[in-house]
């Protein structure tokens, strides 16, 4: 048994072929000028593998923050109801819709060294943000926090408190069952969300540079390197597009179980 | 010895308590929708009352005028919910020992104890499966299986025989009366659960009263 050939409107035919060419084009041209035979050699030099090192650490601590700090919130607001989880959802948000420049410039007037807590932070503990990997590393978790939690949020809510009442009606307690049901049943919605955000921390640029700069080999990370390279040396900042490109659909490949199949 | 009396109100709807359960099988009977489930999440602790108390075995586990509330994990009850809710990362067998692990016992000696109870509903077999692989009737020997397995002095059933097939029927019922719980309250629809002689709870009209049987 087949379902019977439904013929497609051109009025949606049409708008939906130009969307699928704006988001083709950018990637026929980027591999049509690719510098295919010196590709490996410009991604070896000692600028691009220090910008790989400082991309790959940034962006692997800043996932590991969000699943650190993301999924207990995520629980937090799956689980409870009201005006101030409403508030605090649009606070988790913010920094999806909001320009990374402007998340930078807030982070800084926040946590740089004349900032509000950032003063506090280098006279109590002697910690300095802006400008260091550190900074780079709280920029990415910033603009990658609200994959991850809106991933993890989402799967907790699908399963409702239905897996919480039976593991309580069986005598765990609620630590208990955040340890060996909720976390234990949701773990493929946990690595997603730990994919996204770090494919999100990876890509991350407006924030990093504003909040961290670009120092060669501490907060000069690939999209930044790529920004950088574009003006003096566009094959380099192609092959580093091309090596992103290749990240991105790597991440996407091994998300497709999840969103590419439904 | 259970005793609730006082009411919680949902939405428009107020169902009022009246009930002491003794010892032993009680039946929970009443059309749908009137609050039968409503009647086992008080007593297990997954609802609060909005007025008056609840007394299990001489603990009041609920009482909202001095603000007293037992939260349901540290209740002696245990519970078959109607929609099985078994834990899908677990196999059948772990979902049966997940009680007796939550209670300190090592994962080898649970799982041990938790064959027999496999075993008595009919589903030793399958044990090493995964909940998504079994079919409705055999989710619900699972959780009935977990709910025997959770040592507790109430024992709670949500239409326990709902998806079982005609021809096991029987054989779980008996065994659910054999249960070791010493009171057992049980959620039907089905006259044949509910003998002549049993004690019954009624829930129709917004009152939760005995109907006595004999």
């Amino acid at each position: 048994m087949s379902a019977p050939p439904r013929p497609t409107p051109p009025a949606i035919a049409v708008p939906a072929a130009l969307a699928v060419a704006l988001l083709a084009l950018p990637v026929v041209g980027l591999l049509q000028r690719a510098p295919w035979s010196t590709l490996l050699e410009r991604l070896t030099s000692t600028e691009i593998l220090d910008a790989i090192r400082v991309s790959v650490t940034v962006s692997v601590v800043a996932a590991l923050l969000c699943l650190a700090l993301g999924l207990p919130l995520a629980w937090i607001l799956a689980r409870h109801e009201g005006r101030s989880i409403a508030v605090l959802r649009i606070l988790v948000l913010l920094p999806m819709v909001l320009p990374p420049v402007v998340g930078g410039t807030a982070l800084l007037f926040a946590l740089g060294r004349r900032g509000l807590f950032g003063e506090w932070l280098n006279r109590w503990f002697g910690v300095t943000l802006p400008f260091t990997t550190a900074g780079a590393v709280v920029a990415a978790t910033f603009v990658a926090l609200p994959f991850f939690v809106t991933t993890v949020e989402s799967a907790l809510r699908d399963e409702g408190p239905a897996l919480d009442e039976a593991a309580a009606l069986a005598g765990a307690s609620p630590w208990q069952t955040f340890v060996h049901v909720t976390l234990p049943a949701l773990r493929g919605s946990i690595a997603a969300g730990v994919a996204l955000s770090w494919a999100r921390a990876l890509g991350e640029f407006g924030a990093t540079i504003t909040f961290a700069g670009s120092l060669g080999g501490r907060t000069r990370t690939l999209p930044v390197e790529a920004f950088l390279a574009l003006e003096q040396d566009p094959e380099t900042a192609i092959a580093v597009s091309v090596l992103l490109l290749a990240i991105s659909l790597s991440v996407l490949a091994v998300l497709r179980g999840r969103w590419l199949d439904r | 010895m259970i005793s609730l009396h006082g009411h919680v109100l949902r939405g428009a709807l107020r169902l009022d308590f009246d009930l002491d359960i003794e010892p032993g099988v009680s039946f929970v009977v009443g059309p749908n929708g009137a609050g039968k489930t409503t009647l086992l999440r008080v007593l297990a602790g997954l609802e609060a009352l909005d007025d008056g108390e609840l007394v299990i075995d001489g603990e009041t586990v609920d009482r909202p005028a001095d603000g007293r509330f037992v939260a349901a994990h540290r209740r002696p009850v245990a519970m078959a919910f109607q929609d099985h809710r078994l834990f899908p990362h677990l196999t059948v067998l772990d979902n049966v020992a997940f009680p007796a692990r939550r209670r300190g016992t090592a994962r080898h000696d649970a799982r041990a104890a938790a064959r027999p109870h496999l075993e008595s509903v009919g589903i030793g077999d399958i044990a090493r499966r995964r909940p998504r692989e079994l079919s409705v009737g055999q989710q619900q020997r699972a959780a009935i299986a977990r709910a025997l397995a959770t040592p507790a002095a109430l024992l709670l059933l949500d239409e326990p025989l709902a998806a079982i097939d005609d021809a096991s029927r029987t054989l779980i019922r008996s065994r659910l009366h054999a249960a070791t719980h010493p009171t057992i309250v049980w959620v039907s629809h089905d006259p044949t659960d509910v003998g002549a002689d049993s004690r019954r709870i009624s829930v129709d009209g917004g009152f939760v009263r005995q109907t006595l049987g004999s």
